[in-house]
């Protein structure tokens, strides 16, 4: 049977389309094979479909794969996707990485399958302050559908400024009443971005790096 | 003559192919669990798109199983499959518990089909392997309200298809559902 898409490319397909233009989006999270369609949602990575075979083997309190475009998407998902992509995805799961360290290649399936779940699992490259996977059992894609119910009223808008040094919103200073215009509230995109990438942290039992911890890895 | 000796052999031996379509939501583990059955090992999988289809030996019985693709915006094609299908199996994946309401809709779906009705229906409650994670037969069972099936020939195993656990009792149910159908 021939392969057609079962519908016309939704909003969603067409913003994660998007995304996958980013140039660290545009290859697979795990083995940079160039061209991803999956990702897997909770991770907020994009992959190649074998190294999404790999993540699914994991089960889905590790790793949830959804495909860009035969699945189909909540707003929230794809916001995840936003917020956490594989650059920065990067900069959690692989901060690590041993100098000198050889990616597997696109369809060395049994390195590849050892690296993923040294990565995700052992947590043996994360960001150092990370915690042991066990724990990690809330799933960042259900409590990003929390957010879900706030329609994205910033899907269109700019990518703002942020970092992750960013405080999440409940830590984030409350600005007096007296001070309105001087200091204005982070828009309400910025508050939705701290605060999925909080929960992120929190479902992945992962922390946020320091600046000097980037990946070393560049290859 | 031919005709007088095939049909006394089914009427001793049963009948011996049998078509049966594997359904069930992407990542379940469908391919693990064809691959497992034909090859006896397991093998690395991706994403099915479209399906796979082995013939399964099982004693003096032969299964054509057709692996169906688990992807949500595939499952409209599960039907162009189930014409003449003497079973269905139903692959849950019982590690993911967020996830049996959806499996449930798809089931309700499926099960109302005309080409399913006369199908026997075996439901593999699949990754008891993952410890902690997986849920039992039983919770599965209830979460997709397969007691509320009008269908009298169901029949639910816990099984992994990665340690092989389940697999053998599943298939002796099917094989004799089958057989006993004639």
């Amino acid at each position: 049977m021939p392969f057609r898409p079962p519908h016309a490319p939704s909003e969603h397909e067409q913003a994660l389309r998007a995304l996958l233009a980013d140039p660290a989006n545009a290859q697979c999270a795990e083995c940079h094979e160039p061209g991803p369609r999956w990702a897997s949602v909770n991770l907020g990575v994009f992959l190649c479909i074998q190294c999404s075979g790999l993540h699914r083997g994991l089960g889905v309190h590790v790793s949830q794969v959804r495909s860009v475009n035969l699945d189909r998407w909540s707003a929230a998902q794809v916001e995840a996707m936003r917020c956490v992509g594989n650059a920065r995805a990067a900069e959690l799961w692989e901060a690590r990485l041993p100098d000198g360290f050889r990616r597997p290649a696109p369809g060395d399936l049994q390195r590849l399958r050892a690296f993923i779940e040294d990565k995700y699992v052992q947590r043996k490259y994360a960001t150092a302050n990370a915690g042991r996977g066990t724990e990690a059992n809330h799933r960042a894609a259900d409590a990003v559908q929390l957010l879900g119910s706030e329609e994205a009223s910033s899907a269109k808008a700019p990518a703002p400024e942020w970092s992750w040094d960013a405080k999440a919103p409940s830590e984030s200073p409350r600005t007096t009443a007296s001070a309105p215009a001087a200091n204005p509230e982070p828009s309400e995109h910025v508050l939705r971005k701290q605060t999925i990438l909080a929960l992120y942290g929190q479902s992945n039992n992962i922390t946020a790096p320091s600046t000097d911890s980037l990946p070393s890895d560049r290859s | 003559m031919g005709a007088v000796i095939s049909s006394l052999w089914d009427r001793l031996y049963g009948r011996r192919a049998y078509r049966i379509c594997m359904v069930g939501l992407d990542g379940a583990g469908k391919t693990t669990l064809l691959y497992r059955l034909r090859l006896g090992e397991v093998v690395e999988t991706t994403p099915t798109i479209g399906c796979n289809v082995e013939t399964v030996r099982w004693g003096n019985v032969q299964l054509q199983v057709w692996d169906l693709s688990g992807q949500q915006g595939l499952r409209a094609s599960w039907q162009a499959y189930f014409a003449g299908t003497d079973a269905l199996i139903v692959v849950a994946d019982a590690a993911d518990v967020a996830r049996l309401g959806e499996l449930r809709t798809e089931l309700e779906r499926v099960l109302q089909m005309e080409a399913v009705a006369d199908a026997v229906v075996l439901v593999w409650a699949n990754k008891q392997d993952k410890h902690g994670e997986a849920v039992s037969a039983v919770e599965v069972s209830e979460r997709l309200r397969l007691h509320q099936r009008k269908q009298a020939d169901w029949h639910i195993e816990p099984c992994s298809a990665v340690t092989g656990d389940g697999l053998e009792a599943g298939m002796r149910w099917l094989v004799d559902a089958l057989a006993a159908r004639e």
